[in-house]
């Protein structure tokens, strides 16, 4: 699409760019190259506008409000680059009412300021869809903020370099020979540096004594206890040096350390402090729920909810409790909790599980079980809370840390021993020293970093990973096991296909004619599937859960199930047409596969044995054909899935699960890697270590490659490193480690192996991952 | 007339007291990162960037508004 030489993805964007004209806002597209999110059609699980007229919905998201104005703050994703801060800190100018707005880009939160009698709430939530921005608002806690990297951290990150910089200046002397002429300067050096450490060990290293000593009294080795050991000797062998004037100990050495770890760890929350990955089932539910007392309608919370209620639910919203369905019909989209792809209709004196979303026009639902006693809750505490109770796999880092731990004290002991016998004084400085060159920064500093970069570089293309510990569990994997629906397929394209012999132009336009007047989704689908002409129906009747009748074009058409139109059982599809009395054929309605999937499928399938779980009573010809006959397992249920991916783990298997949601959770938590395929940033993602945008299931293949590669990458960088122990080492044992071999060889090795696991990740992604498609960032 | 062995104790104490000088400077300046890290100035990195770019003139548009004045 064209407009004044711009070129657009779709019409969405192309409104917005006309608004933005209009507003004078067209810096926006001179910011960025390709600015902007795609407008794509609302969200189905969006919340409706009208929702944020509700006084109590309004009391929930205002955070000030006095004398006509508003102050609210949003969580908006979809912000990306330079051209979204600039827009949304600009909305004054699309919007008048609008007096403020401004961005955290870290957090992605944006705080706006109204005139609350101008606009309102539901104006600014509807301008922000509008341009494309629309927020994300949960029912839980404010989830911005929390994400926040540590203001501590920057903190404890300036003392440790003030120090190290410092201290290393202070030990000039030390390093060019400075005699003992100059024995004042040298003592007051000595003391300043002294001083100088003190904030380093007490301050800024605290975490890493609090970690060692959580480990020692959980009688687990971590990576953390070497160097806490490290810093102490450090300490205590300077200190000792300074207070009795026999050396100028290695204060430059320990800060730097410090400090080198600290970019260790500010990095790791650098990489993944953006995500949020804890979002609970509170998150998914109304924020009030529309109660009907007497005649009238009164907005409450979901836990306020009484057995015996009433409530009315309308087009796309969930039905938040266990309930029995008074005034229908109802189409219930359960996919969220069965992954059952296709609507169920309701009649009234159903029952209605919680989770299930209505589709069509407003139904009323008495409540039988609250929301805390629901089905919904169960299955989510069950096997969905986000607290991981998955056995904790020793991390890599923490397994080599033990053995190192062991040698190094094994080492130390042995050039004690060594040295008794021939120099009792050189027995303890030969100890620390060796405590000190072994203290493995390098090895610390290898693996977040490694990870880290992979987390960053598969994030930037649409895979997110939890926490680096999963880049190493994706190295492991030896098994894949797939979802089907809302996996493999989409969630609500369908393809059609007609069972009897084909139709005429004309037969096909009396069908979608009829189907035309009914909003029940395979109606809609059967409509969105054709392009024939309409005609005008007449005498048309929608019998709710079971089908449709009409006259068209002089010619009466039933569709609908096999009951309604009285053919035999054995037929298949879902829809059966009948045109005067005379059986047609039926349609088969399924969801569409994903672009791209069968050669994503095909591309795993070279390497890893696919497994393929539904719900479905029948597998497609274009899914099935990527799949061994016996590795294809239909009709399952949630149960089921996380029973076959257990027994799958206990015969040994290392499984990666690629599900799409609550009705997968089960499995997902069994599996050794969890990625939930989702669609729009506030999906549920319960269990899951990886959160996988459905359009880029082609990065799968290359994140499975990247992850292995890394984890060769991280040996290659422990071998560096210890490399450079040796080295020390061999300083240590013989009594020779000066401070300043000491100030030398303890950087170096931490900037050769950061370098070192910077390139090789980068080198390693171009290669096996698919290109960046966004180059805004 | 100066001895050298009293030049040298001079500029020994002048050594003194510009490292402790210089010391009190860079300790203002850690103080005040810690102030500013304090504050909120570290919480976000790229907004801000953007924010100071942002002004008249900024746009093609408000250029040739400024000619046509």
């Amino acid at each position: 699409m064209d407009a004044d030489g711009h070129d657009f993805c779709c019409s969405g964007c192309r409104a917005v760019y006309s608004l933005l004209q209009e507003s004078g806002l067209s810096t926006y597209y001179e910011l960025e190259k390709r600015p902007g999110t795609k407008v794509g059609p609302a969200q189905s699980d969006e919340w409706r506008s009208e929702v944020f007229d509700i006084p109590q919905v309004q009391d929930r998201l205002i955070s000030f409000r006095e004398g006509g104005m508003a102050r609210v703050t949003f969580t908006v994703p979809q912000m990306h680059c330079s051209s979204c801060i600039w827009l949304l800190e600009n909305l004054d100018r699309v919007e008048p009412a609008i007096m403020r707005s401004r961005v955290r880009f870290g957090e992605k939160s944006l705080s706006i300021t109204y005139r609350d009698d101008h606009i309102g709430l539901r104006g600014v939530v509807e301008l922000l869809r509008r341009i494309g921005y629309g927020p994300r608002i949960v029912n839980g806690e404010e989830d911005a903020g929390k994400r926040r990297i540590p203001r501590d951290l920057y903190v404890r990150l300036g003392v440790a370099a003030f120090a190290f910089g410092n201290i290393m200046l202070f030990s000039f002397p030390e390093y060019l020979g400075a005699t003992d002429q100059d024995h004042t300067l040298r003592r007051g050096f000595q003391w300043l540096s002294l001083v100088f450490a003190l904030p380093v060990v007490l301050y800024a290293a605290a975490g890493f004594f609090r970690s060692a000593w959580t480990g020692i009294r959980a009688g687990t080795t971590n990576i953390d206890q070497p160097i806490a050991l490290g810093i102490i000797a450090l300490f205590g062998r300077s200190l000792y040096e300074v207070v009795s004037g026999v050396g100028p100990g290695y204060f430059d050495s320990l800060a730097g350390l410090v400090f080198f770890l600290l970019v260790g760890h500010w990095y790791r929350s650098f990489v993944y402090g953006s995500l949020s990955f804890d979002r609970s089932l509170n998150d998914f539910l109304p924020l009030v729920v529309m109660r009907k007392r007497g005649q009238q309608e009164e907005a409450v919370r979901v836990d306020e909810l009484d057995v015996g209620d009433q409530l009315i639910v309308r087009d796309q919203e969930l039905v938040p409790v266990d309930g029995l369905l008074i005034d229908g019909p109802a189409s219930i989209d359960n996919s969220f909790i069965t992954g059952e792809p296709l609507p169920v209709i309701k009649v009234p004196g159903d029952q209605i599980a919680a989770g299930g979303r209505q589709r069509g026009g407003s139904i009323t639902v008495q409540v039988v079980r609250t929301f805390k006693e629901s089905q919904l809750k169960r299955l989510w505490e069950e096997h969905g809370s986000n607290e991981s109770d998955r056995p904790v796999m020793g991390r890599l880092v923490d397994k080599v840390a033990r053995r190192f731990i062991f040698f190094v004290l094994a080492v130390a002991g042995a050039s004690g021993l060594f040295w008794a016998g021939r120099d009792p004084a050189m027995v303890l400085p030969v100890i620390t020293a060796v405590l000190i060159v072994a203290c493995p920064c390098a090895l610390a500093l290898s693996m977040p970093f490694t990870y880290g970069h992979v987390t960053r570089l598969l994030g930037k293309r649409g895979l997110f990973l939890r926490e680096a510990e999963v880049v190493e569990r994706m190295a492991d994997v030896d098994t894949l096991v797939l979802d089907k629906t809302g996996t493999l397929t989409e969630r609500e394209a369908h393809v059609l296909r007609f069972t009897g012999p084909p139709l005429s132009a004309s037969e096909q336009s009396r069908i979608r004619s009829l189907v035309a007047q009914s909003a029940h989704p395979l109606s809609q689908a059967i409509y969105q599937g054709s392009n024939a002409t309409l005609c005008t129906v007449s005498d048309f009747k929608e019998h709710a859960g079971s089908g449709l009748e009409g006259v068209v074009d002089g010619c009466r058409v039933r569709m609908g199930s096999h009951a309604f139109v009285d053919v035999d059982e054995r037929h298949e599809g879902q829809v059966q047409v009948l045109m005067d009395g005379i059986h047609r054929g039926a349609f088969l309605i399924a969801k569409r596969p994903r672009p791209g999937m069968q050669a994503v499928l095909r591309a795993l399938g070279r390497r890893y044995p696919l497994h393929l779980l539904t719900g479905d009573v029948s597998v497609d010809q274009e899914v099935a054909e990527c799949f061994d006959r016996e590795r294809t397992h239909v009709r399952c249920t949630p149960a089921m899935k996380a029973s076959t991916v257990e027994r799958m783990g206990s015969e040994g298997k290392r499984v990666m699960m690629v599900g799409d949601g609550l009705n997968d959770a089960g499995a997902l938590h069994r599996s050794h890697v969890g990625v939930t395929l989702c669609e729009s940033t506030v999906a549920l993602t319960p269990a899951s270590d990886a959160i996988l945008d459905a359009g880029r299931s082609d990065l799968l293949p290359g994140a499975l490659l990247l992850a292995r590669k890394a984890r060769s990458i991280v040996f290659t960088s422990l071998v560096l490193s210890l490399l450079y122990n040796v080295i020390g080492l061999s300083y240590a044992v013989t009594g020779a480690l000066t401070p300043l071999i000491a100030a030398i060889l303890m950087p170096l090795s931490s900037v050769t192996v950061v370098g070192f696991v910077t390139m090789a990740v980068r080198y390693a992604a171009s290669r096996s991952l698919p290109d960046d498609r966004q180059d805004g960032r | 007339m100066w001895s050298f062995g009293a030049l040298y104790l001079q500029l020994m104490n002048i050594i003194f007291l510009l490292i402790a000088a210089s010391t009190v400077v860079a300790l203002i300046f850690l103080a005040s990162f810690i102030w500013a890290v304090r504050t909120g100035q570290f919480d976000d990195d790229r907004a801000p960037a953007i924010r100071i770019l942002d002004g008249p003139g900024r746009s093609k548009e408000d250029m040739n508004e400024r000619k046509d004045r």
